[in-house]
């Protein structure tokens, strides 16, 4: 097969070229980043790092755990349930659990703000039916370090639902039966076998909810709670100081490359686990009576809690009571539209070319520079703006350098000033997100399907035509799918980096919310959540698929 | 070895339904200690329901079952089954990927002193070859190393009866031959009771003291292999055990019948002189002879080695399998003699 398609496409600028500079584009932010951070520090980097860094590391860590906790008690005993149980809704349940996927965080934070604040439906109630007035009775503050941690820990569970959820359906029921068989309770299985046996996945999941943790913005901003995001931010627009914000992106990348290195280190032992499990018997725990139910509301409240009440209420203030200025509305929409389009269409072409790349050339060097490719997911947004920015804006300036030792008017910021660095952002960002749908639907081209092929006398753009195209179909409508609502979630690269007076749906709502304006911010969060839900829909689908087979 | 044979494991009435289904319809089944037992039968027969019934994972809808005297299920007792000290082999060998294979045999040690878990785990380990393994990882092991990690981690906590759900049917047929016969003769060593569940008689043969095949979720015949193979009492038992076929006969005396192939007596019969029969003819039972009178042409052949496997059509249209000597090599199509050598006459209604 490679001999067959490499042979005939070898006069193409080779592929391996293009897995290479798919590494170095996303090296290039970080370069960029930790050159920029090695500048002798400024007065202004040594006051930040007197004052308020630690409150950044001490916030961050602190958020970590408190998401990082939440996630796993949230969403490891919903997987369990689910996977292995029987109890009443637990069919719809199942993929219900996934919805809070398409509430960004931001927006959550936003909606429960507007829920719970003093001038709130809940505490309004609650003084109407007591008779107190202000200040003659303590409620929980959502905005606060603790609200930050349930607003994450509502929208991330579902990153460890879906992992340990796979792990609990691939070791079935056997485990803990093997257990019991050996003279272990119920319970004292649960936590000797079936978790233990889980564990590379569900520390999979949690590294994943952590890295948004990490890259979130737009509700520690909104919360007021100082993190690295936040300092980054500030550091890089209030004060203007690249290089005090370069240095503060490293420390936050020393953050996420650890998170990286736990991953990699948890699938590597999860390689093993896969190993001699076959499908055996399949049996489910019928939970009957009052464990059924609290079964159904372990799982339940996770949905209420992190996408009915907040779609509810971003609903309710779309129809009821926004403001809505139709022509503004579609034009930031067709804004965010057209935007995430061409991102996504760029995200996959790349990843496209990537996959190829390592398909045909399978050398170590290609493997590594895919493999690095595939990592952006993990930069925080805040960091891949500051490292494509810098570059971009230095090209500028050689760029209008040379138009005006020339002797031609300056062009202006073409690149850095314009939807490029946008672009070049999305793609580092989610580039992972496009090559991982991609790589999983060429792994499903099998190799022997290229050979019988060419055994039947096709040559290689007859194979890509007639069984690559057909079968990889809808893979790369998924990802671009995926990339797509991805970029349109997007706050901190886009609120960073978008050309002057260019809005979009997110960024609209987190201006209309910074100014109070909760209400008004709900159409286009709403907007956000809807869109939001098509790849819920599609992983939801996969799932059923996968499940079907076992 | 003189010691009294006591029934360790007692089965009555054992019913079990899923949904409407009836998986298991009023079993009953005793077990002597020592011994090995396997529940032979096609897949839906029951034979993993009983299983799992007896080691405590599947609820009874009626019935008792008693090991050692003591009710474990039934008339309102279930007993939890890490209570009930049985081990169990699983289907999918199940070991624990995140533990090493000296960890994976003390897990069910937990009540044991570590010094006397430690040893346990050694002897076990050197009862099957493996000594110095002990800190492999499952993945490192082999197929049959797995396999004899899964056993002997079942036998490790001394349980009263030790069940295997069809433990060798993820493994290829060489090593499954090797390791049947090994794993048999170490229980007997132990004086383990067991049961293995199995669909594949030749595992049964090679393993069990008693073969007891099962379908509809009853046991049709609890027997030795031998009796199993030659003596069984109804249609389905000879049908699922071993190669044969049923040919139409009439019933002389109670001694004779006549079929296609002549007059053939062995044996007493138990029916009515004149009633219609099928008699059961196995491969073994017809021999080539070109001398004979009885002459049938050959459908099918299949050359196994040994031996020559014929399929042949007697004057009737009717069909039996023949094997014959390696050496005798005929085309399909050609008329052979056969002649019949039947120790044991096999006749159903």
């Amino acid at each position: 097969m490679r001999h067959l398609l490499s042979s005939s496409i070898s006069y193409l600028p080779s592929l391996k070229w293009v897995a290479l500079a798919g590494a170095v584009m996303v090296l290039l932010p970080i370069v960029a980043v930790l050159q920029q951070a090695t500048f002798v520090g400024t007065d202004l980097w040594l006051h930040i790092w007197q004052t308020v860094l630690p409150d950044y590391v001490s916030n961050s860590l602190l958020l970590m755990l408190g998401v990082g906790a939440g996630v796993l008690l949230v969403g490891v005993p919903a997987a369990w349930l689910t996977a292995t149980c029987q109890f009443p809704g637990r069919r719809w349940l199942d993929w219900a659990l996934l919805l809070p996927l398409a509430m960004p965080a931001y927006i959550i934070a936003y909606t429960y703000t507007g829920i719970l604040d003093y001038a709130g439906p809940v505490q309004s109630a609650l003084r109407d039916v007591t008779g107190w007035g202000y200040g003659d009775y303590w409620f929980w503050q959502v905005r606060s370090l603790t609200g930050a941690m349930l607003m994450m820990v509502l929208v991330l569970y579902p990153y460890v639902y879906l992992t340990a959820r796979a792990a609990f359906l691939e070791q079935s029921t056997v485990g803990m039966d093997v257990a019991r068989s050996l003279g272990y309770g119920r319970w004292q299985a649960w936590f000797k076998v079936v978790i233990p046996m889980a564990r590379p996945a569900i520390i999979a999941g949690l590294t994943l909810a952590l890295m948004e943790t990490l890259a979130d913005y737009g509700t520690v901003q909104y919360f007021g709670v100082t993190t690295f995001t936040t300092g980054i931010f500030r550091t890089f627009y209030g004060l203007g100081d690249t290089a005090g914000a370069s240095q503060l992106a490293a420390v936050l990348l020393l953050f996420v490359v650890t998170l990286i290195m736990v991953e990699r280190w948890s699938r590597r032992r999860q390689a093993y686990h896969v190993k001699a499990q076959s499908s055996g018997g399949f049996t489910t725990i019928k939970l009957v009576g009052w464990r059924g139910w609290l079964a159904c509301s372990v799982c339940l409240i996770p949905v209420v809690l992190g996408f009915v009440i907040p779609a509810l209420q971003l609903l309710w203030w779309t129809v009821f009571e926004a403001h809505v200025q139709w022509s503004s509305f579609w034009q930031l929409a067709w804004n965010t539209f057209y935007l995430s389009a061409i991102a996504a269409i760029l995200a996959v072409c790349l990843a496209l070319l990537l996959a190829y790349a390592k398909r045909f050339y399978p050398q170590q060097s290609v493997r590594y520079a895919v493999n690095l490719a595939g990592m952006g997911y993990a930069l925080p947004g805040t960091i891949i703006a500051i490292g494509v920015m810098l570059p971009l804006a230095w090209l500028d300036h050689r760029i209008n350098d040379a138009f005006v030792w020339l002797g031609w008017a300056s062009p202006g910021l073409i690149l850095s000033g314009s939807l490029v660095v946008l672009l070049l952002a999305y793609c580092v960002r989610f580039l992972a997100v496009a090559l991982g749908g991609i790589q999983s639907g060429l792994g499903q081209v099998s190799p022997s399907l290229d050979e019988s092929a060419k055994g039947m006398g096709r040559n290689a753009w007859d194979v890509l035509r007639l069984i690559h195209v057909p079968l990889m179909r809808s893979s790369v409508l998924t990802a671009l799918l995926v990339v797509f609502v991805d970029v349109l979630k997007e706050l901190p690269a886009t609120l960073m980096l978008r050309p002057f007076d260019f809005n979009t749906l997110a960024v609209k709502a987190y201006e209309l919310a910074a100014d109070e304006q909760l209400v008004e911010a709900a159409p286009a969060s709403l907007m956000i959540v809807v869109v939001g839900l098509i790849p819920v829909l599609i992983l939801n689908k996969a799932i059923n698929r996968r499940r079907q087979r076992i | 070895m003189t010691k009294q044979q006591t029934t360790l494991l007692e089965v009555k009435d054992l019913q079990v339904n899923y949904g409407p289904r009836q998986a298991l319809a009023g079993l009953d089944l005793n077990l002597e200690e020592g011994q090995l037992l396997c529940l032979l039968g096609p897949s839906g027969c029951g034979k993993s329901t009983l299983l799992r019934a007896i080691a405590g994972f599947q609820n009874v809808a009626g019935g008792q079952i008693r090991i050692a005297q003591q009710l474990l299920s039934g008339d309102g007792v279930n007993i939890a089954p890490e209570q009930r000290q049985i081990g169990m082999v699983f289907q999918d060998i199940a070991l624990f990927p995140h533990l090493n294979v000296r960890d994976n045999i003390a897990f069910g040690l937990h009540k044991w002193s570590t010094k006397e878990a430690q040893q346990r785990v050694e002897y076990l380990l050197s009862m099957v070859d493996l000594t110095g393994f002990g800190d492999r990882y499952p993945y490192e092991l082999s197929g049959g190393q797995q396999q004899r990690v899964a056993l002997i981690r079942a036998i490790a906590p001394k349980g009263k009866l030790l069940l295997l759900d069809e433990p060798f049917s993820g493994l290829d047929a060489a090593l499954r031959e090797e390791l049947v016969p090994q794993i048999a003769t170490l229980l007997k060593r132990e004086g383990i009771t067991g049961i293995l569940v199995s669909h594949d008689q030749k595992e049964a043969f090679a393993f069990a003291d008693q073969i007891a095949v099962m379908n509809h979720g009853k046991i049709e015949q609890i027997t030795s292999a031998y009796e199993i193979y030659h003596k069984p009492k109804s249609r389905f038992v000879a049908d699922f055990v071993g190669e044969g076929d049923f040919i139409a006969g009439q019933i002389l005396d109670n001694q004779q019948v006549s079929c296609v192939l002549g007059n053939i007596s062995g044996g007493e019969l138990h029916h009515e002189t004149g009633c219609k029969v099928d008699v059961f003819v196995r491969p073994d039972d017809i021999l080539h002879d070109d001398s004979s009178s009885i002459k049938g042409h050959i459908v099918s052949k299949r050359f196994r080695g040994t031996h020559f496997l014929y399929r042949i059509a007697l004057a009737n249209g009717e069909q039996v399998a023949c094997f014959a000597d390696s050496h005798h090599d005929h085309d399909i199509g050609e008329d052979i003699g056969i002649k019949l050598n039947m120790e044991h006459l096999l006749t159903f209604r």
